[in-house]
C-alpha cells in the first residue's frame, strides 16, 4: 500500500472520530443546557447517530461481505422486536 | 494474487483447516460477529428494562440521574472512542505490514482503556461518598431511585468488566506483535478490534441514556 493510499485509507476513521468527539460535547451540552424533550431526544439522536458512525466509520460495516451485515442487522431486528413487545405489554398495563 | 502475496509475507497466519487466508479471515470474524450478537442482545435486555423502569417512574428516574456525573461521562467517551480509532488504524497498519505503528497503536488503546476504567475509579469513588449505592445507606429518599441506580452499578459494571477483558486481549496482541510471534495477516487483531468497537459502542450508548436522557 503506498503512503498515499494508505492517508486516504485513514482518513475515514480520522473523520469519523472527530464527528464522534462533537457529538460527545453536544450530548454532555445536552445534560447541562437543555430539558425536557429536547434533552431526551436529542440525546437519544445523537446516541444512533454515534452508533452509526462508529459503525460505518471506524468498524466498516459497509465493507464486510453480506452474510456479515445479514447477523448484524439480524442482531438489531432482535433488539427492535424486544423492545416493541415489551413496550406494547407496558402499554396495555397502563391502560 | 493478492492472497498468494499476502500468503507468502505471512507463513504462519493460516490455520487448520483453512486453505486460504481470506477464507480463515471470513470465518473468523463471521465466528466473532454471532458472539456480539449474542452481547446485543444481553445489553439489550439490561436497557429494555432500564427503559421499561423509567417509563413506569420517570419523575424518580430524573431525580436520580441528576446526580450522575455527566463530566466523568463524557471524558469517558471522549477517551473511548479515541481507543476506537487507534484500535481501527491499528489494524489498517497491520494490513499494510507496519508492524511497529501497529504495535505502538495497540498499546496507545490499551493504555486508553486502562485510562477509561481509572476515570470509572475516581467517579465510582465520588458516587459511594454521597452514598448513590442502592442498600440501607442510600442517599435518595425514593425507592424508584434506587432502581436507577442499581441499574448505573449493574450496567456500568458489566461493561467496565468487559473493558477489561478487552484491555487483557489488546495487551496481548501487543505482546505478539512486538515480539514478531504472531503474523501481521492473523485475524486476530480484527476480531479484537471487533470486540474492542463492541464495548465502545455499548458506552457510545450508555453515556446518553444513563447520563442525560434520563434525566428528562
Amino acid at each position: 500500500m503506498t503512503a498515499k493510499a494508505q492517508r486516504v485509507a485513514w482518513l475515514g476513521p480520522i473523520l469519523a472520530w472527530v464527528v464522534l468527539l462533537f457529538a460527545t460535547a453536544a450530548v454532555a451540552w445536552l445534560g447541562v443546557g437543555a430539558s425536557g424533550g429536547l434533552r431526551f431526544g436529542g440525546a437519544l439522536a445523537l446516541a444512533a447517530l454515534m452508533l452509526g458512525t462508529l459503525a460505518f466509520g471506524l468498524v466498516g460495516v459497509g465493507r464486510n461481505p453480506a452474510l456479515l451485515r445479514l447477523v448484524a442487522g439480524a442482531a438489531f431486528l432482535f433488539l427492535a422486536l424486544m423492545f416493541f413487545l415489551s413496550f406494547a405489554d407496558l402499554m396495555t398495563r397502563l391502560r | 494474487m493478492a492472497e498468494a502475496a499476502l500468503a507468502s509475507r505471512t507463513p504462519n497466519a493460516l490455520r487448520e483447516p483453512w486453505s486460504q487466508l481470506s477464507r480463515q479471515r471470513e470465518a473468523a470474524t463471521l465466528g466473532m460477529w454471532l458472539f456480539l450478537m449474542s452481547e446485543m442482545l444481553f445489553f439489550g435486555a439490561l436497557f429494555m428494562a432500564f427503559s421499561f423502569s423509567r417509563a413506569l417512574d420517570p419523575a424518580a428516574f430524573a431525580e436520580a440521574a441528576r446526580h450522575a456525573e455527566i463530566a466523568y461521562g463524557a471524558a469517558n467517551t471522549a477517551v473511548l472512542v479515541t481507543s476506537s480509532l487507534t484500535i481501527t488504524i491499528a489494524v489498517r497498519a497491520a494490513d499494510a505490514a507496519r508492524g511497529k505503528l501497529a504495535a505502538r497503536l495497540l498499546a496507545a488503546t490499551a493504555t486508553l482503556g486502562v485510562a477509561f476504567l481509572v476515570i470509572k475509579g475516581f467517579e465510582y469513588r465520588d458516587d459511594l461518598r454521597h452514598h448513590l449505592f442502592p442498600g440501607h445507606d442510600f442517599a435518595l429518599g425514593r425507592n424508584a431511585t434506587q432502581i436507577f441506580w442499581a441499574f448505573y452499578w449493574a450496567m456500568t459494571g458489566v461493561h467496565a468488566i468487559h473493558l477489561t477483558v478487552g484491555v487483557v486481549l489488546v495487551l496481548r496482541l501487543f505482546w505478539l506483535v512486538r515480539r514478531g510471534r504472531m503474523s501481521l495477516a492473523s485475524p486476530q487483531l480484527e476480531v479484537t478490534s471487533l470486540y474492542w468497537h463492541l464495548v465502545d459502542a455499548f458506552w457510545i450508548v450508555l453515556f446518553p441514556t444513563l447520563y442525560v436522557a434520563a434525566r428528562g
